[in-house]
């Protein structure tokens, strides 16, 4: 009974070290490698680059995909999210015929202060350049994070 | 004559249940951080998002190498040595995938709508390089 009771003891040593290991190993490394910033910068640097070169009629989005050569299956799957208004005073809360596509929502977490250090929310970038007296406004977001997959030994 | 040879069997006997669950112990502490301390998880990680970035901003007709001699390095350290298997881009899911660990794998995804061709890992030139080809998707 006393030599069973020490097994237990024992497990109970070896499962308390496990978890301080596990926590301590994932609290010091278990952040990953900051890039959804980038992910949003080069978002919103293909969407601008392509609205400045193409000619683009906004009657459907296959165009746009097409023609800006972004996969829509991929922005919909990884979190990202974009938004891109013409003439308009404040893309952020802009609604109806100057909004001239949008995938994602809630593009007023991309100016919340208190969120910035949150990984729940999104990482934006923001853009307004002219175009033949037209002035554009792209805002860009990621909220992609890495995928971890076991292999099959 | 063996009361000794006895004794010292039963003492080990009394033992094994100790080492037994310390070897569990070891085994699921290995596959649980093993990823992390061996360096592998955050080289992974680096190694798969800055592939994405070359490929977001990759336009149709480049041609692209990347010195990945150090990561090869963590990889064998690691004992993965099937190179093929290190770095794995899959145009179907849109995914860079990258492997220097024997458990596991980190991918990340790109959404520049572009075919990668021919993507292999060059060795030795003088240090290993990852060479993908970068075409026109093709329309279904």
């Amino acid at each position: 009974m006393g030599s069973y009771f020490m097994y237990f003891i024992f497990f109970f040593l070896m499962a308390l070290i496990w978890v301080g290991l596990t926590a301590g190993t994932y609290m010091f490394f278990g952040s990953e490698y900051e890039f959804r910033q980038i992910d949003a910068n080069i978002l919103n640097y293909k969407i601008s680059k392509c609205i400045i070169e193409n000619e683009i009629l906004w009657k459907n989005n296959e165009e746009f995909y097409d023609k800006c050569r972004i996969n829509n299956e991929s922005i919909l799957a990884n979190s990202l999210i974009f938004r891109i208004c013409r003439n308009s005073g404040d893309c952020i809360v802009e609604s109806g015929d100057k909004v001239l596509m949008q995938v994602g929502g809630n593009f007023q977490s991309c100016r919340f202060e208190g969120v910035k250090g949150n990984d729940a929310f999104p990482k934006c970038a923001e853009n307004k350049f002219e175009k033949e007296g037209d002035m554009y406004w792209v805002i860009a977001g990621s909220n992609q994070h890495k995928k971890t997959r076991s292999v099959q030994l | 004559m063996n009361k000794r040879g006895e004794s010292e069997f039963s003492l080990l006997y009394v033992y094994i249940p100790y080492l037994v669950i310390l070897a569990a112990f070891m085994i699921l502490l290995y596959f649980s951080i093993g990823h992390y301390l061996s360096g592998a998880a955050v080289s992974e990680d680096y190694y798969a998002k800055e592939i994405v970035k070359v490929i977001n901003l990759a336009e149709p007709g480049d041609v692209i190498e990347l010195n990945v001699h150090k990561g090869t390095e963590i990889a064998l350290k690691n004992k993965v040595t099937a190179y093929s298997d290190l770095f794995r881009i899959d145009n179907k899911n849109k995914e860079v995938c990258v492997r220097f660990f024997e458990q596991g794998r980190t991918c990340y995804s790109f959404f520049n709508d572009v075919f990668i061709d021919n993507w292999r890992l060059e060795l030795g030139i003088p240090e290993n390089v990852l060479y993908f080809e970068v075409k026109e998707r093709v329309k279904k």
